[in-house]
């Protein structure tokens, strides 16, 4: 197949937004021999609403039927069962219990059933209180009865949103990391002229998978009445030693308002308390607060007071860029090549391989000449470590390969020199302490970068051949240390 | 055909896990009574916390004059290589199991340790902001104190331009002082407490000369700032940290989180060694730093964070006696077990068991962490009303220990307990 594109614009199709659905997009869209661009403000993919979730891979049981989030999710789940192997994307069929704590919450357990039901998820199950309590130790002992969801699943969210866009990149797809967008025109010839903050980017379709300004991105394109509205979440981490109380997630009854602040293992081996659901109007507003913390640990505890005396060795904030519509919004506007995927909420990790194939159907509608969602894309480079699974460090054939791998730097996760060194040279280059963080998980255990900061700030400086001084947190403004110190001598008093 | 590689097995007498004062001292006095004892240490550089602290202070009890740490831990390396102590560096345990094999990586592959005694060293660390739950953005900026000694003693780089420091104990003081001498400005130590944890010389010698604000009984509600720090928001806050006037903000762009050290506990848990969660999950030791399981001791700031190298040196040397013990008459199991109990106003007591091997104890020194802070304090240790042994501090807080010296004889039948009264802190 031949591309249709006059060689007058940049791009075929231009994702703006490098989050979990703005990957997905890209890497189905390579399938295809078109020229895919993504564009993102940030300085590594994920950085939104895809950094700060819970992780989890929902099964949609909970999801309003009818409403096309209830359909991608539960398409969403069984394309992760098939995708995830060949993308190193860890999958923990933990199952979730949804906990009733009192009778009234127990008559709701049978209306969640009955949802769970009409979305397909069928393989429910009603529990008795001894039941619950032998497959939920923790929990609290007040439970009166529980709903099992046993395909409910755990996954990463990092791991999940890098791996969609290595596999984009090695298909050809090129990130423009650090562009912000700051409007949208047309060029002469009639394509969309994106404006950032680093020069114009023209293409023929626009994708908006921009999460958190979806609006203003759809405004700029000719679409107007998409209102995006952040709502906040906060959530604490738990050390290792919680994972064991916590065999599969634990879910409150849902109230109108919000699915409420849940108790999950990670696929790394912590625990996840939270999310708060609060609704803010800065949608750089990632700030975690003493309120939130205070309510996401006692929401927590509510489900599972074995918890209380667990360490909490890291705390977050999410905004999810939630639509008064109440459901995803995916809209294809021919007239204006325009492409909207907005309003993807909490579950848009779970729903985002659905919701690329679904942008490309529509596209194919649209008469675009694209290939099928079964062409085969070129394979990524395999991860020497997937959350959950034994580091390189402990696997004695990849020490002896390369001694790298036995050079430990982070103690409490056991990341070595040779990941560090990984990240930096994959696809998708880690350039920033963080982007270190979310591929490898140094600097996120227990004493968070106490013992391993400088260690790895040396490997990167030598990897990325800049000096200590110019390594970030998260991009520029975000300087990880300061200047070099003045020599001894200097400025002796007292 | 290349041979798959395997895990090498090897044997040895005892193994010290961590090149600290601790673990060197214990290494050192072992070679000396003429145990060959294997030391595995994680860092490129043994010496423990000590080889990153360019500021003097250490030194005075095993070398008899002050030095620097970074001097302190090449004297204590040196000293256990002349002994004929081997270290090997950049290894890291990954495993310790209750019948002492050990799994180690470096780059030159696995080794599994099989020893007949095995000394747990690990130390101790601070704890980090979200351990605090300090509420704000995340932006880069915010540390601890030992990854700015590391910065700044390794990599010759400060941390920031304009700094404040949260908490007091003796390590923010130096760290305000070599931060400030560096060329940061040291905008304020800030102190939830209403008193200073560190020493009233150190508060002199780092603080005061350099006209360095100490904010006590104040508190960092919020960190400020996107990509990098762009201050901090404190209040002046009563005894419950609840803030009694309205907060005002200090521009910085350097957080430290300073102090509040946790035992480096992650090996004790992971082998299941029985722990004391009044250390914060050190393991419990008798009076010889044997731990509950056999052979295997523990001792330093993993049993007791965060008390000065000198004392941690101290533990090493004498774990080593009992090593030295455990290894030429192995015990029965026969041996009588006292408990050690903290009292009123005290939080912590290490040892937390005696193990009597006959009608007479060797020397033994209690380290006692009171709680709260106390003025003219007297330590008593009390067994079912008898007085054991007893002792003085002019002043008592809970992040340092005071020490009490038992008699060698005193009643065996039932848990010690020691107790500590004074007067309340400012």
């Amino acid at each position: 197949m031949v591309s249709v594109v006059t060689a007058a614009c940049d791009y075929d199709y231009l994702v703006v937004g490098a989050g979990v659905i703005g990957c997905a997009i890209a890497r189905e869209l390579v399938r295809s021999p078109v020229r895919v661009g993504v564009v993102e403000q940030a300085w590594d993919v994920g950085e939104g609403a895809s950094k700060a979730n819970s992780s989890l891979l929902h099964t949609g049981f909970d999801a309003k039927p009818g409403t096309r989030e209830a359909r991608l999710v539960t398409e969403g789940w069984r394309l992760w069962q098939r995708e995830a192997p060949e993308l190193d994307v860890p999958i923990l069929r933990t199952g979730a219990v949804m906990l009733a704590l009192d009778e009234e919450q127990a008559r709701e357990l049978e209306r969640w059933r009955r949802n769970a039901f009409e979305n397909g998820v069928t393989d429910v199950e009603l529990l008795a209180r001894d039941q619950v309590l032998a497959l939920a130790p923790a929990a609290n002992p007040s439970v009166v009865g529980g709903l099992l969801v046993p395909r409910e699943s755990v996954t990463c969210t990092f791991t999940a949103t890098v791996a969609l866009a290595e596999q984009a990149a090695v298909n050809g797809a090129v990130f423009h990391f650090g562009h912000r967008v700051t409007g949208v025109d047309r060029s002469p010839d009639g394509f969309h002229r994106v404006v950032t903050d680093r020069g114009h980017i023209t293409t023929r379709w626009l994708i908006d998978a921009a999460g958190l300004w979806a609006d203003e991105i759809a405004r700029w394109a000719g679409a107007d009445g998409l209102v995006i509205a952040p709502r906040k979440g906060e959530f604490l981490v738990l050390d290792k030693s919680a994972r064991a109380k916590v065999p599969l997630i634990h879910l409150p009854v849902p109230t109108p308002i919000s699915k409420g602040i849940l108790v999950a293992p990670t696929a790394n081996g912590n625990v996840l308390l939270g999310p708060t659901a609060e609704d803010v109007s800065d949608k750089r507003d990632l700030a975690v607060t003493a309120s939130g913390l205070q309510r996401a640990r006692e929401g927590a505890l509510r489900l599972a007071p074995a918890l209380a005396d667990e360490p909490v060795i890291a705390t977050y904030a999410g905004l999810r860029p939630a639509s008064p519509a109440g459901d995803y919004m995916i809209e294809i506007h021919p007239r204006h090549r325009l492409v909207l995927a907005a309003g993807i909420r909490s579950t848009g990790l779970s729903s985002a391989p659905a919701v690329a194939r679904e942008v490309v159907r529509g596209l194919l509608e649209a008469g675009e000449p694209l290939a099928s969602s079964e062409s085969p894309l070129r394979p990524r480079p395999r991860r020497r470590w997937v959350p959950g699974l034994p580091r390189p460090c402990s696997r004695p054939e990849l020490v002896a390969a390369d001694p790298a791998y036995g050079r430990v730097l982070c103690l409490c996760e056991l990341v070595s020199e040779g990941e560090i060194r990984d990240a930096v040279r994959a696809p998708i280059p880690a350039t920033t302490l963080d982007a270190v963080k979310k591929r490898t998980w140094a600097m996120a255990g227990r004493c968070q970068g106490f013992y391993c900061t400088a260690a790895i700030l040396q490997v990167m400086s030598r990897e990325l051949r800049i000096p200590v001084t110019g390594l970030t947190k998260s991009g520029p403004g975000s300087p990880v240390v300061g200047p070099p110190a003045e020599p001894p001598g200097r400025h002796r008093h007292g | 055909m290349a041979e798959r590689p395997v895990i090498a097995e090897r044997e040895v007498d005892v193994l010290v896990i961590g090149a600290g004062p601790a673990g060197l001292g214990a290494a050192t006095r072992l070679a000396e009574l003429g145990v060959a004892p294997l030391v595995l240490d994680r860092e490129p550089v043994p010496g423990g916390l000590p080889a990153q602290c360019e500021h003097p202070g250490f030194g005075l009890w095993a070398f008899r004059r002050l030095m620097a740490g970074r001097e302190f831990a090449a004297r204590l390396v040196e000293r256990a290589g002349r002994a004929g102590v081997r270290i090997e560096s950049e290894t890291t345990v990954l495993e310790v199991t209750p019948e002492r094999t050990v799994l180690a990586v470096s780059p030159s592959g696995l080794v599994r340790y099989r020893a007949q005694a095995l000394v747990l060293a690990t130390g101790c660390r601070e704890r980090p902001r979200s351990a605090r739950l300090v509420p704000g953005p995340r932006p880069a900026g915010v540390f601890n104190t030992g990854v700015v000694q590391r910065l700044h003693t390794f990599l010759g780089l400060l941390p920031g331009c304009e700094v404040v420091i949260v908490g007091s104990d003796d390590i923010s003081l130096v760290a305000a002082r070599t931060l400030a001498q560096a060329g940061c400005r040291v905008a304020a130590v800030v102190e939830e407490r209403p008193y200073r944890q560190g020493y009233l010389v150190n508060e002199w010698w780092s603080l005061r000369s350099l006209r360095i604000p100490l904010r006590l009984g104040h508190r960092v509600l919020r960190i400020l700032g996107d990509g990098r720090v762009r201050g901090v928001e404190v209040a002046p806050c009563d005894a419950e940290g609840v803030p009694t006037s309205s907060p005002y903000e200090i521009p910085c762009d350097t957080v430290i989180f300073s102090g509040e050290f946790v035992p480096e506990a992650t090996l004790v848990a992971q082998a299941r060694i029985p722990a004391d969660p009044r250390t914060g999950g050190g393991p419990l030791v008798d009076q010889d730093f044997q731990t509950e399981l056999p052979g295997i001791f523990a001792c330093g700031n993993l049993v007791h964070a965060a008390d000065p190298a000198d004392y941690a040196l101290a533990d090493g040397e004498r774990a080593a006696l009992g090593v030295w013990r455990y290894l030429s008459s192995p015990p029965t199991g026969n041996e009588r077990v006292q408990q050690v109990l903290p009292g009123t106003g005290v939080r912590a007591v290490v040892p937390q068991r005696l193990r009597w091997y006959g009608e007479r104890l060797d020397p033994v020194t209690l380290a006692v962490r009171v709680e709260p802070a106390q003025r003219a304090v007297r330590l008593r240790a009390v067994v079912s009303g008898t007085h054991w042994g007893k002792a003085f501090a002019p002043a008592a807080k809970p992040h340092r220990s005071v020490y009490l010296r038992l008699r060698p004889e005193g009643p065996v039948d039932a848990p010690l307990t020691v107790e500590a009264r004074g007067w309340p802190f400012a």
